[in-house]
């Protein structure tokens, strides 16, 4: 149902780009993003820049619609204040997009949909999410993300640790303070992938994600950059781009 | 031996552990790794680190020189050496900028660069993904400090020739001349960009500036809250809060604007941008006449034109709320309201909030016989102490900055760092306030008594008796508050300052390591904090004996 939908989206936008050339003229833009994120943002530990996934889509679109971005690295918990206080032009930092989101800010089109999926010892790779709804077990998530919101929706609040970061609620995984952590599906293989033999994604295949760039309400760069991405989606940099993070994808 | 006795045993301690803590970061890659993204050593480090070094020794002694030229006689030695150093060093130098440009360079460029607006700027050359100067700024920049480097050596040179000058002049001249050498030592240690540790100079700073602003903030409130009522004190406040209160209504008696639902509200409804954030919500939560009991979307355009085309164009709006005047024949009117526009309406509240918060402090005040700005400022102290620092630094690094930024047409735009540090400096003035009050409360009365019986004017009470004593009293606390601000620059990364504590974030996220970061960071806060204590120490017992 979902991938209909984005399907026709996409068709539409398709058109739309068309239309209209969409050009920036070399404009710079302020990016927000809380590059703590793999594979989405990090920082890369050699050269200090801001690496990953959506600075890679970011740079493709740029090219695209001729403008420059400047990534600013900033805590997840002021992101969203900044951008509507127009600190930023844009934020993109593996936003979700939701309805009360749409609400106080303007989405792009969505540049990849990502199931949440459950991080879990190796030792309890057999766990289910029942074991989660019965009580006792407990699950962690970084605050304020939509991985929270659906934690607490599947297994109550009751059940759910929130952590500022994501690193923090891996570590209380490790400790065994929690018995799993809810994170995009993107990620979860990054972390997996890093700590092999010790967690695996045990749970996946929960609520899909559309993932979306943020602007401040009402702001027309939305289009340009919706013209954009439609141009790498069409051309194919896209998918070569999360063929490069995730593998076939 | 007598020189190790007077170290502070918990620095003797840190000494101690010292030679296994280098001994861990240079045998594990994980540690070294994490203690280079911590401190933020970042690109061509080395380099630019040898400029910083040259520069900052050569202006070290320069201010030396300027103190030392003060001195009639007994400079001691180390002084006077230093002083004769300073001019032959700024000389070579000098020479050095010209000879081998490329060792002074890299530092000068990196400075100048970072203190460009990174956004805006043209002199930055943005066509490949490491953005840098234009080659013709970098000679440009070159000459500058070729120029700044001859303007110092003569600068260094007049100190030392200062010293013959005759009486009335010399002091001025002395004192303008240290000054000056002295900006110039402060600019580099405190201002200029360390692109080879980034992190570092962002925290120590930020405490820095904070902590000096907060002191003289906590300084205003208690010179506030001693003040005392006039005769005519309820009469002056009282009316300049019934002005206020005037100019208030002033602004709420504008002409309003008139706005129009029009379309339908099957799909979504198109919301121009500027509209009032409360007719939004009436739209969106269906508080309108003829509303349905639910909940409707919205979707914001630029101008009204925009909003209306939208529901032509785009297929999820059906509906667009505009003024009146806009074109909107052709579609069915469904709600009209009338409401005061922002431009009229923040200013009106603004000045009605002041207004009432004055008349309020005036009137408590005069039922206590208090001054109305000695209650403002205690109240000042009470709510702001209340108050979580992560939510000041939110409000006045976001809304506030935003606000003064519009208020003076960008003319005042503070930097990221700049508004983390008045946020945090008004955060902590609040307990600065008590603990300057703490301290002068400390002082029995009857020593002022002795002082007006002695026939001391109040101001030389003050100085003379109250502070010196008040000031021994609050240096222990005032020490405390310092090694707090340290810690808590931390808060600033949500206004994109990346310290310390965000680099360690970063780094984690990025190495998926847990406890080296953890750990480096610690180590590095406590070494900050630890330097800071024994210089507050230091400070003490130098005050200490002045007085005995």
């Amino acid at each position: 149902m979902f991938k209909n939908l984005l399907a026709a989206a996409t068709l539409a936008m398709l058109t739309a780009s068309a239309a209209f050339a969409a050009d920036l003229e070399g404009r710079v833009l302020k990016i927000g993003t809380d590059a703590t994120y793999p594979p989405m943002e990090t920082v890369d530990e050699t050269t200090g820049e801001i690496v990953g996934f959506d600075v890679d889509v970011m740079n493709a679109i740029c090219e695209k619609i001729n403008c420059v971005p400047n990534f600013v690295n900033t805590a997840w918990d002021g992101i969203f204040a900044a951008l509507q206080q127009g600190e930023f032009d844009l934020v993109i930092s593996g936003v979700s997009i939701t309805p009360e989101r749409e609400e106080t800010m303007d989405f792009s089109e969505p540049y990849i949909v990502v199931s949440q999926a459950i991080l879990l010892q190796v030792d309890n790779a057999d766990m289910t999410l029942e074991d989660f709804k019965a009580g006792g077990q407990k699950l962690a998530a970084q605050t304020a993300t939509t991985n929270a919101q659906l934690a607490e929706e599947l297994v109550g609040r009751g059940n759910v640790s929130l952590y500022d970061n994501f690193s923090a609620a891996i570590l209380a995984l490790q400790n065994a303070d929690v018995q799993g952590v809810i994170i995009d599906g993107t990620s979860a293989a990054a972390y997996e992938q890093e700590f092999a033999g010790e967690l695996t994604v045990g749970i996946t295949g929960l609520q899909s994600d559309p993932l979306g760039i943020v602007f401040q309400e009402g702001d027309p760069t939305v289009d340009a950059i919706d013209a954009g991405l439609a141009a790498i989606q069409e051309d194919g940099t896209l998918d070569t781009l999360k063929a490069k993070y995730w593998g076939t994808n | 031996m007598s020189r190790l006795s007077t170290i502070r045993p918990s620095n003797l301690v840190l000494l101690a552990a010292a030679p296994f803590i280098f001994y861990l970061f240079a045998t594990s890659s994980k540690y070294l790794r994490s203690l280079i993204a911590i401190l933020g050593i970042g690109n061509n480090a080395g380099p630019v680190f040898v400029g910083f070094l040259l520069i900052v020794s050569v202006a070290i002694l320069g201010y030396l020189c300027a103190r030392y030229a003060r001195f009639t006689n007994h400079a001691p030695g180390w002084l006077r050496v230093s002083a004769l150093a300073a001019l032959p060093a700024s000389i070579a130098l000098l020479v050095s900028s010209f000879v081998s440009p490329q060792l002074l360079m890299p530092f000068v460029e990196s400075v100048f660069f970072h203190s460009l607006s990174e956004n805006t700027s043209t002199l930055i050359d943005r066509s490949s993904q490491a953005w840098v100067l234009y080659p013709e700024v970098v000679t440009q920049v070159q000459t500058g400090l070729q120029v700044l480097l001859a303007v110092y050596a003569a600068v260094v040179a007049l100190c030392l020739l200062s010293a013959r000058l005759q009486p009335p002049w010399r002091w001025r001249v002395l004192l303008g001349l240290e000054c000056l050498t002295g900006a110039v030592l402060f600019y580099l240690m405190f201002m200029a960009h360390w692109q080879f540790a980034t992190g570092v100079a962002i925290t120590f700073r930020a405490a820095i500036f904070a902590y000096i602003f907060s002191a003289i903030l906590g300084l205003i409130w208690v010179g506030l809250q001693s003040f005392k009522p006039k005769a005519r004190t309820t009469i002056l406040y009282g009316s300049i809060s019934l002005t206020l209160l005037a100019i208030s209504a002033f602004f709420f008696m504008q002409p309003q604007v008139s706005y129009v639902l029009v379309g339908s509200t099957e799909g979504r409804i198109a919301i121009v941008r500027g509209t009032p954030q409360a007719q939004a919500d009436v739209i969106r939560f269906g508080e309108f006449e003829g509303a349905g009991d639910q909940q409707y979307r919205i979707r914001s355009a630029t101008d009204p034109v925009a909003a209306l085309e939208q529901i032509e164009t785009v297929d999820s709006v059906s509906g667009a709320f505009v003024p009146v005047d806009a074109h909107t024949q052709g579609y069915p009117i469904l709600w009209q309201t009338v409401f005061l526009p922002d431009k009229y309406r923040n200013p009106a509240l603004a000045f009605a909030v002041f207004g009432f918060l004055l008349l309020t402090l005036t009137i408590g005040g005069a039922q206590h016989k208090l001054h109305p700005l000695a209650v403002g400022a205690e109240f000042f102290v009470d709510t702001i102490r209340g108050i979580p620092m992560l939510v000041i630094i939110l409000y006045i690094g976001l809304p506030l900055a935003g606000a003064v930024k519009d208020a003076t047409g960008g003319g005042i735009d503070m930097t990221n760092m700049t508004r983390g540090i008045i946020a945090i400096s008004v955060g902590y003035s609040a307990y600065m306030a008590e603990i300057f009050r703490s301290g002068i409360e400390a002082i029995p009365k009857g020593q002022l008594e002795a002082g007006s019986s002695l026939g001391l004017s109040r101001w030389q009470t003050a100085r003379l008796i109250v502070l010196p004593q008040a000031l021994r009293i609050v240096t222990p606390p005032l020490g405390n508050e310092f090694i707090a601000m340290i810690k808590d620059t931390s808060l600033l990364s949500i206004l994109s300052v990346r310290d310390m504590t965000q680099r360690m974030r970063e780094f984690q996220a990025a190495s998926f390591l847990p406890f080296a970061p953890f750990n480096t960071a610690a180590i590095l806060y406590v070494v900050l904090t630890l330097g800071c204590a024994s210089f507050l120490k230091w400070i003490e017992r130098r005050t200490a004996k002045d007085s005995r």
